[in-house]
């Protein structure tokens, strides 16, 4: 999961308990980890930090004219020597 | 991008043969005496690979041997490729825009001072130029190599420049450092 997406609910709607500020509630289901109840403020936190880590790991350098020019210039073949006796005599065979 | 090591090929600038990207036309090998068969687009290709043929052609593509930024160790003794950047030659350029590699103001051009890099022009590594050699199309000597922190620059700005999206791996990363810290904290 790259992105925590969160849903609100009112909590008339379901018994959760209440959490104090770094603290969380895991529960459990057949000893596996079902759901974790937090402080909101933890929970802002996290998705912040989880924010940033997106926002400072994302980001993509955008060509530069000065590298579209360089990669026509370098990147783009020319016109191959073919002639067998061109290339012969270019290597020294 | 590996970290270079002694006597290794990462970071170092050599001569390599480094063929250009095939595209159409393309032209097959179709033996002495014959001319190349042109093949104007993939589909073609593709609809023969489909069949299930498993054809495997001799692609015509240009090729050069020209000085090349290698970037990582070949990862085996039986997988022996490595990848590389191209160079650019700044005599190709400018005077303004020479300046401005030599200055490193764009991040897509990583200048190869000369006083370091023994190369036949001056030259600039392009960073959007990645490509893959096998340990066998490179000769000699190196020409210079970079160091451990330029590098590691370089590979930040390749990460960049492809859009690798690295968020599982740094924050993997964070959480070791904070693990390792815990346990230094605890230790004491």
């Amino acid at each position: 999961v790259s992105k925590i997406v969160s849903e609100r609910r009112d909590s008339s709607t379901a018994r959760v308990p209440a959490v104090a500020a770094g603290e969380a509630i895991v529960f459990t289901r057949y000893d596996e980890e079902k759901t974790v109840v937090m402080h909101p403020d933890d929970f802002r936190r996290l998705s912040e930090l989880d924010a940033d880590l997106t926002e400072v790991t994302a980001g993509r350098a955008e060509l530069s004219e000065l590298t579209l020019e360089a990669h026509r210039l370098e990147d783009t073949p020319g016109t191959p020597v073919e002639d067998p006796e061109r290339i012969k005599a270019l290597l020294g065979l | 991008v590996s970290s270079p090591r002694l006597g290794g090929l990462a970071g170092t600038v050599r001569w390599a043969i480094v063929p250009f990207s095939p595209r159409p036309p393309f032209r097959l090998y179709a033996g002495e005496g014959h001319a190349p068969i042109p093949v104007s687009d993939p589909a073609t290709l593709v609809a023969s690979a489909r069949q299930g043929g498993d054809s495997e052609f001799t692609y015509l593509v240009p090729g050069k041997a020209r000085p090349v930024l290698v970037l990582s160790e070949p990862p085996s003794a039986h997988h022996q490729e490595l990848t590389a950047l191209r160079l650019l030659r700044l005599s190709k350029v400018g005077a303004a825009e020479q300046d401005r590699i030599r200055r490193q103001e764009d991040p897509l051009l990583f200048h190869l001072d000369p006083g370091r890099f023994d190369l036949p022009d001056e030259s600039a590594a392009m960073v959007s130029a990645l490509v893959r050699i096998h340990v066998g199309a490179l000769h000699g000597e190196a020409f210079g190599a970079l160091n451990p922190k330029e590098l590691r620059v370089l590979g930040e700005r390749i990460i960049g420049f492809y859009g690798f999206d690295t968020s599982l791996l740094v924050a993997r990363k964070i959480q070791e450092l904070a693990a390792r810290r815990r346990r230094r904290d605890e230790e004491r």
